[in-house]
């Protein structure tokens, strides 16, 4: 009789909710369509599939069949193929200032001079130091023409002293290396960044909606109507409350999904299986926190500014962009206050990495901890949805 | 006559300055968010530079050669030699488990290679889904490797001239850290957030309570709140940018007045579209509600974090309606690179006009 009075109470709050999602224009958007419109954002920010062409500035002072070559060599690598020449490094300098290049290279008076002497001649690349990822970009292209500019003088060196290619080769280069980019070779912006800002979304979705489904129930003060709903038991209450946007939140990381291998065709090389699971464990967890912060709070505007505050706050100290190792020592445990923090490693262990699914459980349990936190608050949370001095709180 | 009009004015002033400092959730997103948000993201981005990553190194125990190289490789202060192994299996466990973020492989020959005067090979296998730390353990290996060749044909011809002296130098951001290049953007960004909140949250609240403005004209209204945020902003913006600045060390080249320049446009820009938008806005907490998802997108549009080249041009231009794009270009080209005026007098431009446009939507949606 009380497991059926429990289940009745779920359908009829989840049935109530609906009717709420029904009338309610801005609850819809919040549940579903402001989450889709971000991740089509998204979607079209990272749909441009390589990196373009990085705008650089070269002064050739040397200007001889030498140096000529080492700039055609800048321009034939793909990442530095944008290549300005300018007169002097004064005008190079200017055009950084305002922006118009990333980069200067210089190669000075002298240079084939120096090389045909056999003495080192210099180049000179300046970063300009403003943006870390141009900056890379360009650093990596230049160096890249720049060594092997370099090893082919070394060849010719070699050969003109009678040696074998090979013998060559060993002169030039006694020990040759290759670098290879493990678990992701591509290097593709859409496999790896793009996931972390849909996962936001998904977070961001999962808090808001929870806060909203909960919150607007004690400020219209209908609240005791809500658990009347459920027969009186403030779970069933909850479990139906939360059925249709949790359904909502699932079928979001479901559009990511597709988005993610299917549109972009990222591959994926760990367990699918853990992946939903996780994407799962972590819209609870995140409804959890809601649930959490609108019971000690007991006020629907506040918890929306915590509640927005603290999933915004996940990108920074998740690891995903800026690493924990490299983070300030005593700010490192913060990064496991966030979910999200667990889900990017299970994310990244399992999609990109490619690892043993067993290794991902302990992000999961980790995620599974943060649901316990509103059931420590039941009471308190059933209190302020009874009780009406917690209503209409602003 | 001249009185009565300031007295008038004065009175908007002191109506929204009451809102304001009489609501605590207003409060809260207005005066104190920028200082929360902007001391947890420094913190977040503090470590600025990434040091020592733990690599592994398979077969560095085969012969002198070898282990002078993992040694130098060891001795960079990229990286470190965590683990020694024999196997490559063995490493890429370690991977799995993230207790390294690389590999670097030597070839078990290198020491009969390099005797024999052949070409030896490392192969280096960085963990590409951390590209930050991909990097350190690429060029950290890289260098190592490059002084060992020098060595080695040093030692077999008497003399090495390395045919290029290839130096990298750095023009502006000295310290090349994370913090240094991400932070400035990210603390306009949060004016413009808490902006648009926060003054949404006023506007909303007002219509929710069916409360008039003190003033009849939609221009005194819109001026005395516009001056309302001004000086709130203007204050805790110029500590963040002051103070806060000199706590983390963030780049200032910039003359004050090159940077007043910016900020005071972006300011007005940023305040007049919050009224603007403010007129949308039902239910006093509709703004946080619709406005909490942007915070990712205006960031990526303004080309900082991502380069203009790798996303969409269209979405780039797009990106310009919104102040903080403009202005985020502008004030890292005046503040970390040092330009002047006439080479952000497009970005300028841009936040100028914003200002007359979002004026002439606030005027609209400022009446009673």
């Amino acid at each position: 009789m009380t497991i059926k009075r429990f289940c009745s109470g779920i359908t009829t709050s989840a049935r109530r909710e609906v009717e709420r999602l029904t009338t309610n224009r801005e609850y819809r958007a919040v549940v579903w369509w402001l989450p889709l419109g971000v991740i089509i954002f998204f979607a079209l920010f990272f749909s441009q599939e390589v990196v373009g062409a990085l705008p650089i500035a070269v002064v050739d002072e040397d200007n001889t069949s030498l140096s000529r070559k080492v700039v055609s060599m800048i321009r034939a690598t793909p990442q530095t193929s944008l290549v300005e020449e300018v007169a002097d490094m004064a005008t190079a300098k200017s055009r950084v200032l305002q922006g118009d290049v990333v980069a200067v290279v210089e190669i000075p008076n002298g240079f084939a001079k120096d090389i045909l002497s056999g003495e080192p001649a210099s180049i000179i690349f300046y970063d300009s130091g403003a943006n870390i990822s141009t900056n890379s970009l360009a650093a990596k292209g230049i160096q890249t023409a720049i060594t092997s500019f370099g090893v082919g003088v070394s060849l010719q060196r070699a050969e003109m002293q009678g040696a074998t290619p090979d013998q060559a080769m060993a002169q030039a280069m006694p020990i040759a290396f290759a670098t290879y980019g493990l678990f992701n070779p591509w290097l593709n912006y859409a496999y790896y960044v793009a996931p972390c800002f849909w996962a936001m979304v998904l977070i961001i979705a999962a808090m808001l909606s929870t806060i909203y489904a909960v919150g607007t129930e004690l400020r219209s003060a209908t609240s005791v109507e809500w658990l009347r709903s459920a027969n009186g038991s403030l779970v069933a209450a909850l479990m139906g409350k939360l059925a249709p946007t949790t359904l909502a939140m699932w079928l979001l990381s479901l559009v990511i999904g597709v988005l993610i291998f299917g549109v972009f065709g990222a591959p994926l090389q760990g367990s699918w299986l853990m992946l939903v699971a996780g994407c799962a464990t972590l819209i609870v967890a995140y409804q959890a926190v809601a649930l959490f912060i609108v019971a000690i709070t007991a006020s629907f505007r506040l918890s929306l500014s915590l509640g927005g505050g603290y999933s915004v706050l996940a990108f920074t100290f998740s690891g995903v962009t800026f690493p924990t190792m490299a983070m300030i020592a005593w700010v490192q445990p913060f990064t496991m206050l966030f979910p999200y923090t667990f889900f990017m490693r299970l994310y990244i262990d399992q999609a990109v990495r490619g690892v043993a699914w067993w290794l991902s459980m302990q992000d999961i349990a980790a995620m599974l901890l943060f649901c316990l936190l509103p059931l420590l608050l039941l009471g308190r949370l059933k209190k302020v949805a009874i009780n009406r001095k917690f209503w209409c709180r602003l | 006559m001249k009185l009565s009009i300031v007295n008038y004015q004065l009175s908007t002033i002191k109506d929204e300055w009451r809102r304001v400092w009489h609501d605590e959730g207003v409060v809260l997103i207005v005066v104190f968010a920028l200082f929360i948000y902007g001391i947890s993201y420094s913190l977040g981005y503090g470590g600025e530079v990434l040091n020592e990553v733990p690599i592994a190194v398979v077969g560095g125990n085969n012969g002198a050669i070898s282990r002078s190289l993992t040694h130098k490789i060891d001795a960079s202060p990229k990286v470190r030699v965590a683990n020694e192994v024999v196997d490559i299996l063995e490493a890429k466990q370690l991977l799995a488990e993230r207790k390294v973020w690389g590999v670097v492989a030597i070839s078990p020959d290198l020491d009969s290679d390099i005797l024999a005067e052949r070409q030896s090979r490392v192969a280096i296998l960085g963990d590409a889904s951390y590209f930050l730390a991909y990097r350190e353990v690429a060029e950290g290996t890289v260098a190592a490797i490059q002084q060992m060749n020098s060595e080695i044909v040093e030692q077999r011809t008497g003399d090495y001239n390395p045919p290029i002296l290839y130096e990298q130098r750095n023009l502006f951001n000295a310290s090349l850290g994370y913090g240094n290049f991400v932070m400035p953007a990210v603390i306009l960004l949060i004016v413009q957030q808490t902006a648009l909140i926060g003054v949404g949250m006023v506007s909303a609240t007002r219509r929710e309570r069916g409360e008039r403005y003190s003033a009849v004209s939609p221009i005194a209204i819109t001026i005395g709140r516009t001056i309302t945020y001004f000086v709130i902003y203007a204050l805790t913006l110029g500590f963040m940018l002051t103070v806060h600045y000199s706590l983390f060390d963030f780049p200032m080249r910039g003359a004050w007045w090159r940077c007043v320049a910016v900020v005071l446009p972006y300011l007005l820009a940023v305040i007049l579209l919050a009224q603007a938008l403010g007129g949308l806005f039902r239910r006093r907490e509709s703004s946080i509600v619709w406005l909490l998802w942007l915070s990712i997108p205006f960031l990526l549009v303004s080309g900082v974090s991502l380069p203009p080249q790798a996303f969409p041009q269209w979405l780039y231009l797009l990106g310009k309606i919104v102040p903080s794009s403009s202005a985020v270009e502008a004030w890292i080209a005046v503040q970390t690179r040092g330009t002047s005026l006439a080479d952000i007098a497009p970005e300028l431009t841009i936040l100028w006009c914003l200002v007359v446009l979002y004026g002439l939507l606030a005027l609209r949606a400022n009446r009673n």
